[in-house]
């Protein structure tokens, strides 16, 4: 690269201007040529000048790079007493020039002008040169990363709550000797580093540091992104979590043994912790071994639903259903198969599925309580609270005793069977029923005492006791 | 003995099939929702009225309060605000309203005011032979008291909270409901926290307890916690 020349002046103390460069609290006389050294490609080497008035008359002063055209190098920060007046001691004006190497594979020279200039004094021009050569090189290599493009480093695949470990090389191409004076990490704070380097520090012609840069995913998070820093040269980082799948969740009961018009809680228990929070569906369903379409009151009581979300904290093995750690489910009156079977869980779960089922079986028609009334002038009233879980109630017998404890008669049999199909018809709502037989009776109806019902199903039959009438 | 006069004919036997209905619960959306079925297999129905405070049914009767009004079959009695609490007599029932402390009685949709002379916060009531006992909280515990501040019992000094059955008495601890008859006898029932009593019907009480609303089947022989359905959203 050519330098810019420029007619210099013979001097630099002009009438009332002095130039100085600051490093700290140095302060340096510049002369007619201020060289930056060598700077990285792709990094910035600023200076900062100071301008003093050394004269008696206040003077404004300007400066000036290149009359004002752009290029590598830049000014900034202009900071000063203008106009100033001298001499005092005080700084006149104060500015930064910043040399940003462009990026480049090869040595390259840079030069720019820096007048600094006052209407009523001479001006101070400077030729300022810079050379600017290859940055470092920066290899991120397996097996924990590689190169993904121009100085991108892309990470392995981690599984989150694991570990990913990058060993990283720095190595110095040039025939000089390169300053290092930062290595830092920005972006996600999944990226951890560097370890096992510390800065500032020069690399030698041709000489390489390794160091490793950690990466730890986090649940939540799949991708991400960030960035490692050397100098002020940015190469992009990035990396995959890998969420691990939910460990097989347990279906767990507080009975072995099913039967209808029963309360039972169901719990969810994990084999292992949970690496991150995990959500799903834990479903109850119903199959009907009778001929019934469904019995709706075999639900997880709570919601009256078939279907509650679960929930699990990381870490932990214990699944909340509902918010709560057990679920209450009934399981009705109507005979078939319940089974319970989880979906929808993020993450996806690690093995097969789970699933539970049990049958409730037939049974004989079971009473939960019976009465028998005379209250009504002309009729024997006997009620029944119960449910048949087969759906096929309706044949009755009904036995009367007089206050002797004498049989009256045969028993009295009759087949409620249409009643109770017209009953159970197009209701899904389980097999309870409310029966009142109704008797009439002519003559004294108080000589009846009691009375014992039967009820026959397919399943067998149930009795009443004795029922006292009153 | 002679069974004079007495016929009964199977061709007249008939029979009445209805679904067996435990009473009428208060939702957690302060709906009056008639609950269906037996424990173990339970339905609601459709909400038989909204904002309600509270209810009670007998068997034959069910009383709803709303927050100015007495409500049953359709028909509204205008009542002092806030919830209320009911005991069922022959005739009609019995109704206290804590937030004003009046007692009254109702009959056939008439509100007729009740004397009384109780001191304590009433937590239940009870109609018993024609007088009112109150269950009481007052420092140092809760009593059974008659008009006039006569002390019939005293509950274990434990007791959060109360409320007064037809033939035995339903309270709670930290840890534990208690349905003590007069016998002594008492069954305990596991249920922490338990907050509030109401009545569900004949011989089944609700009970709200951490967020989840249960019933207790009080009458003898067949006593058991189990868990009420809430509306599905």
């Amino acid at each position: 690269m050519k330098y810019i020349l420029w007619i210099l002046a013979p001097l630099l103390a002009h009438a009332q201007l002095t130039l100085f460069t600051v490093d700290g609290t140095n302060q340096t006389p510049v002369s007619a040529v201020y060289d930056f050294g060598t700077v990285a490609s792709g990094t910035t080497a600023s200076v900062q000048f100071r301008v003093f008035n050394t004269g008696n008359a206040p003077v404004t002063v300007t400066p000036l790079l290149n009359n004002g055209q752009t290029g590598p190098f830049s000014i900034a920060s202009v900071s000063g007493a203008n106009p100033c007046t001298g001499p005092n001691g005080l700084v006149c004006v104060q500015f930064t020039i910043a040399f940003q190497a462009p990026v480049q594979t090869q040595t390259n020279h840079y030069s720019a002008s820096l007048q600094v200039a006052s209407p009523t004094t001479s001006a101070i021009n400077v030729l300022l040169t810079a050379t600017a050569i290859p940055a470092p090189v920066l290899e991120g290599f397996p097996p924990g990363c590689s190169q993904s493009g121009a100085n991108s480093v892309a990470f392995v695949q981690v599984n989150i709550g694991s570990q990913g470990l990058c060993n990283f090389s720095l190595q110095n191409p040039n025939a000089v000797p390169v300053a290092i004076s930062t290595i830092a990490v920005t972006g996600d704070a999944a990226f951890q580093g560097p370890q096992n380097i510390q800065t500032p520090l020069t690399l030698s012609p041709n000489e390489a540091v390794t160091f490793t840069i950690q990466f730890h995913p986090r649940c939540g998070t799949v991708n991400y992104a960030g960035a490692l820093v050397i100098n002020s040269t940015s190469y992009p980082l990035s990396g995959t979590g890998i969420t691990p799948p939910l460990p097989t969740p347990a279906f767990n009961f507080d009975a072995s043994r099913f039967s209808s018009m029963e309360q039972h809680t169901l719990t969810l228990s994990l084999p292992s912790p949970a690496v991150c929070g995990a959500t799903g569906n834990v479903n109850l369903g119903f199959k009907p071994s009778v001929n019934v379409a469904d019995d709706s009151t075999i639900v997880f009581v709570s919601r009256t639903s078939r279907t509650l979300g679960f929930t699990v904290a990381a870490g932990s093995t214990q699944v909340l259903i509902d918010t709560k750690s057990s679920a209450v489910f009934a399981t009705g009156s109507t005979a078939g198969n319940i089974a319970f079977s989880v979906s929808g869980t993020q993450p996806a779960l690690a093995g097969t599925p789970p699933s539970a089922s049990f049958t409730i079986a037939p049974t004989a028609i079971v009473i939960d309580t019976a009465t028998a009334s005379n209250q009504r002038l002309g009729d024997l009233d006997v009620e029944v609270i119960g449910f048949d879980n087969t759906y096929s109630a309706g044949k009755m017998s009904f036995t009367f005793v007089d206050a002797s404890g004498n049989t009256i008669g045969s028993p009295i049999t009759a087949d409620f069977t249409p009643n109770f199909q017209s009953f159970y018809t197009g209701q899904q709502s389980g097999s309870t029923f409310l029966i009142r037989v109704s008797f009439p009776v002519e003559g004294n109806q108080t000589l009846v005492a009691k009375v014992t019902a039967t009820l026959i199903n397919s399943a067998g039959q149930s009795q009443t006791g004795s029922l006292t009438f009153q | 003995m002679r069974i004079a006069f007495f016929l009964l004919s199977l061709a007249c036997a008939w029979g009445q099939l209805n679904r067996p209905a435990l009473g009428l619960m208060l939702d957690s959306g302060g709906a009056a929702r008639p609950v269906f079925g037996l424990p173990g297999s339970i339905s609601l129905g459709d909400p038989a009225a909204a904002g309600v405070l509270s209810s009670a049914c007998s068997a034959t009767l069910c009383l709803m309060k709303t927050d100015a009004a007495i409500v049953s079959q359709g028909q509204s009695t205008s009542a002092p605000p806030g919830r209320a609490l009911f005991a069922f007599d022959p005739t009609g029932a019995y109704i206290y309203f804590p937030d004003a402390r009046q007692l009254a009685h109702w009959q056939n949709g008439q509100l007729r005011s009740v004397d009384f002379d109780v001191a304590g916060e009433v937590l239940s009531i009870r109609a018993s032979g024609g007088n009112v006992e109150f269950a009481v909280r007052r420092e140092g515990g809760i009593w059974i008291v008659r008009s006039g501040n006569l002390v019939a019992e005293a509950l274990p000094r434990d007791a959060r909270d109360a409320m007064l059955l037809d033939g035995a008495i339903l309270f709670s601890s930290s840890e534990n409901i208690v349905l003590r008859r007069p016998d002594a006898s008492a069954i305990r029932f596991p249920l922490a926290h338990a907050k509030s009593f109401s009545s569900l019907g004949t011989g089944y009480v609700q009970i709200r307890a951490e967020g989840s609303t249960y019933a207790l089947r009080v009458d003898a022989g067949h006593e058991q916690l189990f868990l009420l359905p809430e509306p599905a959203p």
